[in-house]
């Protein structure tokens, strides 16, 4: 990896396989440094067929390279997800394995972009990366709807563990320092809050970052993350669309920003691919869900 | 000691409960909530419901002082005869008697309507310089039509096209300016002449008697009309101007869904049911 190189994180499983690509492919599009792109891609029970379309990136954008780092078999994965108990269906375990970027990753890689798979990427992410981040050790957007994450249910369940007016960032684009990182021992933060039996409690990964990180956040321009993104966010020219509600680009339904662009980044013949996936998918779960049921239905 | 933030609001009972949210989200964001002095001009309040408002000194220690105006006789003769539109209560002229409710020691003071929702500690709001201003607020995206009347053109108020125009729903006040311009004998004056039927309520009033004399707020200090896309401009204050309330069912606005825990849902839900018994006996006209 050359000095030059511009170090990308994505985490997912084969449930975002198509995402992930389309997220690449923003990047890819958008950048004019394509030949330093390097994607970390740590990923969970990803399948060969899926892991095989994303090459179609460094096919169709020489230079750029990928780097693979399963995750289901990983020792520091399979400790700091211990204790976590997932209510969401939009969530999983696998946002956790943003907290071991150091543990995974070279050492000789020093700074990263951490993003999540539900965005579209669309001004040059070197411009993200060149940022300087002020002494500070972590880069984000300070997240519109902190509060209500950050406290609980009447802003009240969760004030022992914040103060209303901290700076709160949205963990869904990280501009990372990555020996800050290291140092601050999230494996170990995250071990100590488990013993205090606060797991339950925080909202994952990102309520863990914005307290390990408290007073090292340094604020992006909010258009680096822009979250629940509707229609009428296009003529704000927002840089990174976050995807973060229940409205996801690659559904049938439209209603979010940039919802036709959006098809054309992961291209049509992913869009419907992924599109059958899903709806396999859910068929087989059905099917799974009845067949359970008439097994345990008494004769 | 801490210098006391003295803050304003005027409703009737049927904005209890938004009144509470506003109170308690002002608490909720300032770290100086013990500093706090709200003032509740309120008209024919029930017993029952300003019991609960009691809930924002027993959390977090802010100080409430009461002015029923159902007392006050001389204010009740003014209201008696001003035009009040559809979906507006006399209420809303209040605004105009601050001076009577706010005391003499506070040097500047913040009035507030009860549909807003605060999210940025108060006290930075009220610490700006006015710079020799009477008032500070922010400009009222809607002025055009307000200024004018239909196709934009001259309706009989006294404003001209291009002038400035604030929104009344947020204002750091400075008493000594807002209570020499003598709002209560202008409006008095607008009555006789006639003007009153023109204008637009106290807002219109208070944007003749500052005109040239108040200080532009950023937007996001009084953000109205908050589509949820305008959620992403992190909002200081969102103020839920249209019929779109957060406390509505399915309303389609900025923040709705953390509005109802800043409510409390006992009290959300509580209003809700108010809301729709009243509903029905309208209805079966009792």
């Amino acid at each position: 990896m050359s000095d030059k190189a511009i170090h990308i994180a994505l985490t997912f499983d084969d449930g975002f396989w198509a995402p992930a690509f389309a997220t690449m492919r923003s990047i890819a599009l958008s950048s004019e440094r394509r030949a330093d792109l390097n994607f970390h891609l740590l990923h969970k029970n990803l399948s060969a067929e899926h892991r095989a379309e994303l090459d179609a990136i460094a096919e169709e954008f020489p230079g750029i390279r990928l780097h693979d780092y399963p995750l289901a078999e990983d020792r520091h994965f399979a400790a700091i997800k211990e204790g976590f108990v997932f209510k969401w269906r939009r969530l999983n375990d696998m946002v956790l394995a943003r907290l071991i970027f150091d543990k995974l990753l070279p050492q000789t890689v020093t700074r990263l972009i951490y993003l999540d798979c539900d965005v579209m990427v669309r001004q040059p992410i070197e411009e993200l990366w060149e940022t300087d981040l002020q002494g500070k050790a972590v880069g984000g957007v300070i997240d519109p709807n902190r509060h209500k994450v950050m406290l609980g249910r009447e802003f009240k369940e969760k004030a022992d563990i914040f103060t209303y007016d901290q700076p709160y960032v949205n963990g869904g684009v990280l501009l990372i320092d990555l020996e800050r990182w290291a140092k601050a021992d999230l494996m170990g933060r995250t071990a100590a809050f488990r013993e205090q039996g606060l797991l339950e409690k925080l909202y994952y990964d990102q309520d863990i970052i914005n307290l390990v990180f408290a007073g090292e956040l340094y604020p992006l321009d909010w258009r680096w993350n822009l979250t629940n993104a509707l229609p009428a966010h296009e003529a704000l020219e927002p840089f990174i669309i976050h995807y973060s509600g229940d409205r996801k680009p690659w559904s049938l339904i439209g209603g979010t920003a940039f919802f036709n662009n959006y098809r054309h980044v992961m291209t049509n013949e992913k869009y419907y691919a992924f599109m059958r996936f899903r709806w396999r998918r859910s068929l087989e779960k059905l099917f799974r869900r009845l067949t359970f049921r008439s097994a345990r239905r008494p004769a | 000691m801490s210098e006391t933030l003295h803050i304003a609001l005027t409703f009737d009972d049927n904005f209890w409960a938004p009144a509470y949210a506003t109170m308690r989200s002002i608490c909720l964001a300032s770290p100086r909530a013990k500093d706090v002095v709200f003032h509740l001009i309120h008209w024919h309040v029930t017993q029952e419901h300003r019991d609960v408002l009691s809930g924002i000194t027993e959390e977090f220690g802010a100080s409430l002082v009461d002015h029923r105006l159902e007392d006050d006789a001389e204010l009740a003769a003014h209201l008696s005869r001003l035009p009040i539109a559809k979906g507006f209560s006399p209420i809303v002229y209040t605004r105009l008697f601050l001076g009577h409710y706010v005391p003499e020691t506070a040097e500047k003071f913040l009035f507030i309507d009860c549909d807003t929702y605060v999210r940025t500690p108060i006290e930075r709001l009220m610490g700006i310089e006015l710079a020799g201003k009477a008032l500070a607020a922010a400009p009222e995206p809607g002025r055009p039509l307000l200024l004018r009347g239909p196709d934009m053109q001259p309706n009989g108020k006294p404003f001209a096209s291009h002038d400035g125009y604030f929104n009344a729903g947020v204002l750091v006040i400075d008493r000594k300016k807002f209570v020499a311009a003598d709002l209560p004998g202008q409006l008095m004056s607008h009555i006789e002449t006639g003007l009153i039927a023109v204008l637009y309520q106290d807002q219109d009033i208070l944007n003749l008697a500052f005109r040239d004399d108040w200080l532009e707020l950023e937007p996001r200090w009084n953000l109205t009309k908050p589509h949820p896309a305008l959620r992403s401009l992190d909002p200081h204050i969102v103020h839920y101007t249209t019929g779109m309330k957060p406390w509505k069912s399915l309303a389609y606005v900025a923040f709705g869904s953390s509005y109802r825990h800043v409510m409390t849902r006992a009290i959300f839900q509580r209003y809700r049911r108010e809301r729709w018994q009243r509903r029905l006996k309208r209805l079966i006209g009792r």
